[in-house]
């Protein structure tokens, strides 16, 4: 009983670490229909600014916010300054963004090197407490929490506000939102924005799970990938679910199946893609 | 035409290349015929047909493994070897094609990537068929009709530049075709096809398996070039890379990828003795080419010749 | 002989009815337009008949084959073919490669493989047949996208003609075209023979009167009215339609 408690506990903290990266990817493509090759590259570099800050200052706190910031910055930029001179072609820009995979790859080779680099857990969340009989480590339990926490706030924006209705009306018909006076293109910047700070926390919340190394980037980006084609794009709540669904996949998978334990995950990614293409919620 | 006679001129050129070249550059010049022939394959899906595939070093890759495992476990010559690298390529195209061209645009993209990580991610674990993450070593230079022995470097050049050649024309044949007309319309326009009384998805699923086959026959050249095939060679930065090839070189010609793959051994060879960021040089040269030269390096060559034609994926209609 | 037939074809999106119960028949030869508001329901009607959307109710057959579940390719085999209200061409190929996929859209030929589309003068012909009386020909060479608009919609119906379909259905034809265009099609659409049956979107009464013996007036995705242009003309619940409110 304890060992699926352990195993459930552990993943639904990954699959809530996931959900910091498959939301903006799956904000980005409902409000601009294009698939962000550079979204695992946040994780990256925000997971290696949050190494820097914290051996700087030792303020996990100051770590995340720098994170967060930096790569709300670059979204932004990235998408203002690059994507928009593509005007709305969903190819082109799609394979833009493959270019700054690459760029924004070798840059962080080239700053931080090839070593894989730490992040420590932060004095205060280190050791676990019990519930029952399962001992839960107060890490992963902080994550979990975040996780949720965001997905809630995500939910209240969406639903109970203007913004929210407007994303929304722009996720169901970008042009009908469009001749309705929503300004699409500046959502989108702002959806690329929120995505890559989103990613950047990700980054920080899941190097001591998931580490920070050259090559991350794609790793993570795959792993998003697995989300959002489960959960379908453009749906919050789908993205909830594919999370949780890959990360308690791939941690039962790991535990009881590890010579097959990559595919575990990819294999129902298949199947639903074979049944239902457009992924369990998917909307678009 | 001054086509065919054009093609020969530099097939012949290029087989001259190698005299009294050091085996280094044969080498790379080797390694330059067999991506061209991967990123000519991705082409004609991504060029010709419109469909992005971010995961086609699957086929390149079971292309490889499959030759490998005949050659090593079963000791098959080197034509058998081949046969059932270039046939495993072809299934596995088959049976991904099933699955991937019932979608189209950024949901092919995802699924294709999808499906090459499966294949990863069975190269990876499956250690018993595949060696796991050691991969498959061992695999020897063949020795073909005639005594002819590929073992060095300028043999296995020709050999290579043969192969990649035949394939260059087939491929040039095939989209000059009636068959590979449709698959621009397809490109510019699949409901425009459907009502002009075209089967669409039979296409679609042709060019899937035909680009999976040609990825293969690049994969068996690469393993017997090599040695050895690894789960890397299946990797999706492997599938990023023949999506470059192709952008680089251009999209809307058989012979762009050709100069992109070209453009990439170059760069990842030559520029990383001079600069360790060759890496970034590209990105920055890849982004360049989307954002102002959407027909890529042939674009480029034919505006400059006067013959501006909006070609290439990358070009906005 | 019946060249279309309709019968009690409707088309549900989850609750909202496009097209509700909708019977037609259509004797070969006629020239039927079909008008009514904006989001009556018109395009819905073709994009069923032409196999774009199926129906959720009710049966569609034309020259006798029930076509009600079958494919857009093989419909358009049976004698089908339409033109698009947004132009559908193929922007990035010339006017001749746009044309010859036309042409060879039902020949065998289109899954030749290995061997050049030069090697079959017949379809080069054919298209010529095709472009050289409406003015293109001329501009054979040049990429769809730079022809001009009304140039772009006279081949959107040749196109249509490529594959030698014996029912077309015309969708909005003259949609933002000039006033001299609009008579260019106009005649096109006149000078089409008889062994073509015709169903026209138009907003251009104009056109319609020009053209049709028959009208068909949609409302809210139902039929409200069919007769000759005179009748429907004195029709009042059309003119409420066009003219007034609707409850």
């Amino acid at each position: 009983m304890t060992f699926w408690a352990t195993l459930s506990i552990n993943g639904i903290a990954f699959g809530m670490l996931l959900f910091l990266l498959g939301s903006g990817l799956s904000l980005i493509f409902g409000v601009m229909r294009i698939v962000n090759l550079a979204h695992g590259s946040y994780y990256l570099l925000g997971a290696y600014l949050g190494v820097t800050i914290m051996r700087a200052t030792g303020s996990f706190g100051l770590a995340i916010l720098g994170a967060m910031g930096s790569m709300l910055l670059l979204g932004v930029l990235m998408q203002r300054a690059f994507l928009t001179r593509l005007g709305g072609n969903v190819l082109p820009q799609v394979l833009l963004t493959m270019g700054f995979l690459l760029i924004l790859a070798d840059l962080s080779l080239w700053v931080w090197g090839g070593d894989p680099q730490i992040l420590p857990i932060p004095p205060a969340l280190r050791g676990s407490f019990a519930v029952g009989e399962v001992i839960v480590p107060w890490y992963r339990g902080f994550v979990t929490a975040v996780g949720g926490g965001l997905a809630l706030v995500l939910w209240l924006l969406l639903e109970r506000t203007r913004l929210g209705a407007q994303v929304r009306a722009a996720v169901d018909d970008p042009e009908t939102a469009q001749s309705m006076g929503i300004n699409v293109p500046a959502l989108g910047t702002v959806m690329f924005g929120v995505g890559a700070a989103l990613a950047g926390l990700g980054g920080v919340l899941g190097s001591p799970f998931l580490g920070v190394y050259p090559g991350a980037d794609l790793d993570v980006l795959t792993l998003a990938f697995a989300v959002v084609i489960i959960g379908g794009l453009g749906s919050l709540p789908g993205t909830l679910a594919g999370s949780l669904f890959v990360g308690l996949a791939d941690n039962l998978g790991k535990a009881l199946l590890p010579e097959l334990s990559y595919i575990t995950f990819f294999t129902p990614m298949v199947l639903i893609l074979a049944v239902r293409p457009r992924g369990l919620f998917g909307r678009i | 035409m001054g086509r065919p006679l054009r093609g020969a001129a530099l097939a012949c050129l290029a087989a001259l290349a190698v005299v009294g070249a050091p085996p280094f550059f044969v080498h790379l010049a080797t390694l330059a015929l067999i991506f061209a022939l991967l990123a000519m394959s991705l082409n004609l899906l991504l060029g010709y047909t419109g469909l992005t595939s971010f995961g086609h070093a699957a086929y390149f890759g079971a292309g490889a493994y499959a030759a490998a495992i005949v050659a090593l476990r079963y000791h098959g010559s080197f034509w058998v070897a081949a046969a059932g690298g270039v046939a495993a390529a072809g299934l596995l195209g088959a049976l991904f094609g099933l699955l991937a061209t019932r979608s189209r645009g950024v949901y092919f993209l995802l699924i294709t990537m999808a499906l090459g990580q499966v294949t990863w991610g069975l190269a990876y674990r499956w250690v018993s068929l595949t060696g796991g993450d050691n991969g498959l070593p061992g695999v020897a230079r063949p020795v073909l009709a005639l005594g002819w022995s590929l073992a060095g470097a300028r043999e296995f050049y020709l050999f290579a530049l043969l192969i990649v050649a035949i394939s260059f024309l087939l491929l040039a044949l095939v989209v000059e075709s009636p068959f590979g007309y449709a698959l621009r319309g397809i490109r510019e326009s699949e409901s425009r096809m459907r009502t002009l009384g075209y089967p669409v998805w039979g296409y679609k699923y042709a060019a899937f398996v035909t680009a999976a086959v040609f990825a293969g026959v690049a994969g068996v050249l690469h393993v017997f070039l090599n040695g050895f095939v690894s789960p890397s060679d299946l990797h999706v930065s492997n599938s990023a890379q023949a999506l470059l090839m192709v952008i680089l070189g251009g999209s809307g010609t058989v012979g762009g990828p050709v100069l992109g793959a070209t453009a990439l051994v170059l760069l990842q060879n030559l520029l990383s003795t001079v600069t360790r960021r060759w890496m970034l040089i590209l990105g920055v040269l890849y982004v360049l080419v989307v954002l102002y030269a959407p027909g890529g390096i042939a674009g480029l060559i034919r505006a400059w010749r006067g013959r501006a034609r909006p070609e290439g994926v990358a070009a906005r209609p | 002989m019946t060249a279309l037939r309709l019968q009690h074809v409707s088309c549900d999106f989850g609750g909202l009815q496009a097209v509700h119960d909708v019977s037609l028949e259509v004797p070969s030869g006629m020239r039927l337009a079909i008008i009514g508001p904006n989001g009556a329901g018109k395009t819905t009607l073709f994009n069923l008949i032409s196999g774009e959307l199926l129906p959720t109710a009710g049966r569609i057959e034309a020259f006798g084959t029930d076509i009600t579940r079958l494919q857009p390719y093989r419909r358009t085999a049976i004698g089908l073919g339409r033109t698009y209200q947004l132009t559908n061409l193929f922007p990035r190929l010339t006017v001749l490669e746009n044309m010859l996929l036309a042409v060879q859209a039902l020949e065998r030929t289109k899954y030749v493989a290995l061997r050049t589309l030069r090697a079959y003068p017949y379809l080069f012909e054919r298209a010529r047949d095709l472009l050289a009386p409406l003015g293109l020909w001329e501009v054979r060479s040049v990429p769809v996208a730079e022809l001009s608009y009304g140039d772009q919609r006279e081949l959107e119906i040749a196109l249509a003609l490529g594959t030698r379909p014996r029912v077309l259905l015309l969708d909005e034809p003259t949609a933002g075209l000039a006033p001299g265009e609009t008579q260019g099609v106009l005649g096109l659409i006149r000078d089409l023979p008889r062994t073509i049956t015709i169903l026209l979107i138009e907003h251009d009464m104009a056109v319609v009167f020009g053209v049709c013996e028959r009208i068909v007036v949609l409302d809210h995705g139902e039929v409200v009215a069919t007769g000759t242009p005179d009748e429907i003309a004195r029709d009042p619940r059309v003119q409420q339609i066009y003219l007034g409110t609707r409850a």
